[in-house]
């Protein structure tokens, strides 16, 4: 059986995102290539040209059904960023800034790409 | 005496404690069978050497006298949880190979307990996904129709128990990752309130919804890992509930108050999210989820209408979170510290380019896309601030819900298991299926899945049932006393 996709049809109403005005992404409701690009480049992926291509209609998609988000009124409504702040009503704790772990080097660099003398090995950084 | 795989945890736990068995030959027969079911593909990896020096000291202990639940029972976890003795993949190939200098909590509770571990088991690749197909390292066949998928992520601690390859396996929920691959392949799972396990040597997904559970054959054996799993874990995880760990078992067992023989759930209010029995749901599955409900009300449960009104809000909620958190936690993933590292490059920011592209699989890397453009500036506010602050409105429906009942129920998916390769080209298919389980998960609220009979192609249907915060306990007791009444959760798949 295929999972009926009308769910974000009721939402279209007349709500006009303030980012159509103050923002640079071109289009309202999709996305184009360039920003495919950019967002690759911020999450530091390189995609192929094809790749890039069906990236855009997969998120174009996937945004259609995050537009109707946009007409449930929140306001006055705190956001919740944990849910640990409505089962225990606290906030995350802190521990005290102790160190607290034994010194692993060796077993917590077993696993790195390129290691000499206890240093970790990247590309040069600074000419 | 039954084959050592028939038995379930407490059975097998009661024959090696009178020594009808020991966890050295327990331990020997489910490693010959995680061979001969390799076909399957349950396990990422065994490490013989390691399980059977784990049954030695299990059975030392019981030779000193010494008695527990767990003591000698082999287990597998899903290959999320960090481990020392075997290498942990998270299902990606950017972790292939990769040595954890330490156990996870839930991993080192479990064998402080006895447990015996047998090897580590598929996953969706950074537990991202329902179908157990992004693995990195292969899809995990359903044994009770091997061309289907078993769920995810956990699809292949489900396929693993639901196999009788091991008595039970420990899995992780973030939108439905034990809930839905337990209720696929016709086994127990529960999902603990947020923070009732400690999410310490958990491969992070989305570390406001991530948390750990067990899955076994019953609710009974689920009580018994729970006990061991939960409780606080203060120092390593800052989500951590600071509640003493509980007795499940005992829970499980403990009469209800105005029960009677014939009606152990008498009181019981059970709501029904009206939401969750609309036309998205397959007729197969909402007529086994309603012989279940019936069940119940022969057990003296009452049955409520209740609304949670945001449901179909939970799958754009749910999938602008959890990737915002995702792209965050995934940035550790550079090919500097740990991990895959392309062969060629040109500087840095190439080195981390090609790195991540290599090593992510496709859906890891479209979550981290929209976690990237979510979080993005400009965008923030109107997708992630604005998804958080419907997250808060989802669980109030809740509570608002638990006014009228004390546990709420309905299905855990839309459908039964789906074909191998049916929606692996459309992600949008896949997001939509998980809208029975996301809202609890956002609410940080617990849930499991019972197994309640079949739908189509004889596959199984799981009855989800949800309850209050840090109510495992009368969760496992409700679905212990329906599978007093029932048989679905001893049903074996045909061949195994």
């Amino acid at each position: 059986m295929k999972t009926e996709r009308s769910i974000c049809k009721p939402f279209q109403a007349n709500w006009r995102p303030l980012r159509r005005i103050f923002y640079p992404i071109s289009s309202l409701m999709s996305l184009t290539s360039s920003d495919i690009g950019r967002i690759a480049k911020l999450a530091r992926l390189a995609l192929s040209e094809q790749q890039s291509a069906r990236m855009l209609d997969q998120l174009n998609g996937f945004f259609d059904i995050v537009e109707q988000m946009n007409a449930v009124d929140t306001s006055g409504i705190e956001p919740l960023a944990h849910p640990t702040a409505v089962i225990d009503h606290v906030s995350l704790r802190l521990r005290p800034d102790l160190a607290s772990e034994p010194n692993q080097r060796e077993a917590n660099q077993k696993s790195a790409p390129a290691v000499e003398r206890g240093l970790f090995l990247v590309p040069k950084v600074i000419e | 005496m039954k084959d050592l795989h028939q038995l379930g945890v407490a059975e097998l736990a009661a024959a090696i404690a009178d020594k009808k068995t020991s966890a050295i030959e327990a331990a020997q027969h489910l490693l010959a069978r995680a061979k001969q079911h390799e076909t399957l593909g349950a396990y990422l990896a065994l490490n013989e050497e390691s399980t059977l020096a784990q049954a030695h000291a299990a059975d030392a202990r019981i030779a000193a006298g010494e008695r527990g639940p767990l003591l000698g029972v082999p287990l597998a976890h899903k290959d999320i949880f960090v481990t020392t003795d075997f290498p942990t993949t998270a299902g990606s190939k950017m972790l292939q190979g990769y040595q954890s200098p330490f156990n996870a909590t839930v991993v080192q509770r479990l064998a402080d307990a006895g447990a015996v571990t047998l090897g580590k088991l598929s996953c969706d690749e950074f537990a991202m996904g329902g179908s157990n197909e992004n693995s990195a390292f292969g899809a995990v066949r359903n044994p009770w129709d091997i061309t289907r998928v078993p769920g995810g992520s956990s699809g292949g601690s489900a396929a693993a128990v639901a196999s009788r390859l091991v008595p039970a396996a420990t899995g992780t929920d973030t939108g439905g990752s034990i809930r839905q691959p337990a209720s696929f392949t016709g086994i127990t799972g529960i999902k603990p309130t947020y923070g009732r396990c400690s999410r310490y040597g958990m491969v992070a997904f989305a570390s406001s919804l991530d948390q750990a559970g067990p899955m076994a054959r019953s609710a009974a054996d689920c009580a018994a890992l729970l006990s061991a799993m939960a409780g606080p874990d203060i120092d390593r995880d800052s989500t951590s509930l600071d509640h003493p760990a509980e007795d499940y078992s005992a829970a499980l067992l403990k009469p209800r108050e105005g029960a009677t023989a014939t009606q152990p759930l008498k009181g019981l209010r059970i709501g029904l999210p009206t939401e969750f029995f609309g036309a998205g749901c397959a007729p197969d599955v909402l007529a086994a989820v309603r012989v279940a409900l019936a069940e119940y009300e022969k057990l003296g449960a009452t049955l409520v209408d209740v609304s949670l009104p945001r449901t179909e809000l939970s799958i754009p909620v749910y999938y602008v979170i959890a990737p915002a958190e995702a792209s965050s936690n995934l940035s550790r993933f550079d090919g500097v510290k740990f991990g895959h590292r392309a062969a060629q490059y040109n500087d840095l920011a190439d080195m981390y380019q090609k790195t991540r592209s290599e090593g992510f699989g496709p859906e890891v890397q479209r979550r981290i896309m929209i976690g990237t453009y979510v979080l993005s500036h400009g965008y923030y506010d109107a997708y992630y601030l604005q998804a958080q602050k419907i997250r808060r409105l989802i669980a109030q429906d809740f509570q608002q819900a638990f006014t009228q009942c004390d546990v709420i129920a309905g299905p855990v998916a839309p459908t039964v298991a789906w074909k191998i390769g049916e929606k692996s080209d459309d992600p949008l298919a896949n997001y939509l299926a998980d809208i029975y389980t996301l809202s609890t998960s956002l609410a940080g609220l617990p849930g499991m899945s019972v197994p309640a009979g079949f739908g189509a192609g004889h596959m199984p249907v799981g009855l989800q049932l949800v309850g209050n915060y840090l109510k495992e306990g009368e969760l496992l007791h409700t679905a212990h006393a329906f599978q007093q009444a029932t048989d679905w959760h001893l049903k074996t798949p045909e061949g195994f």
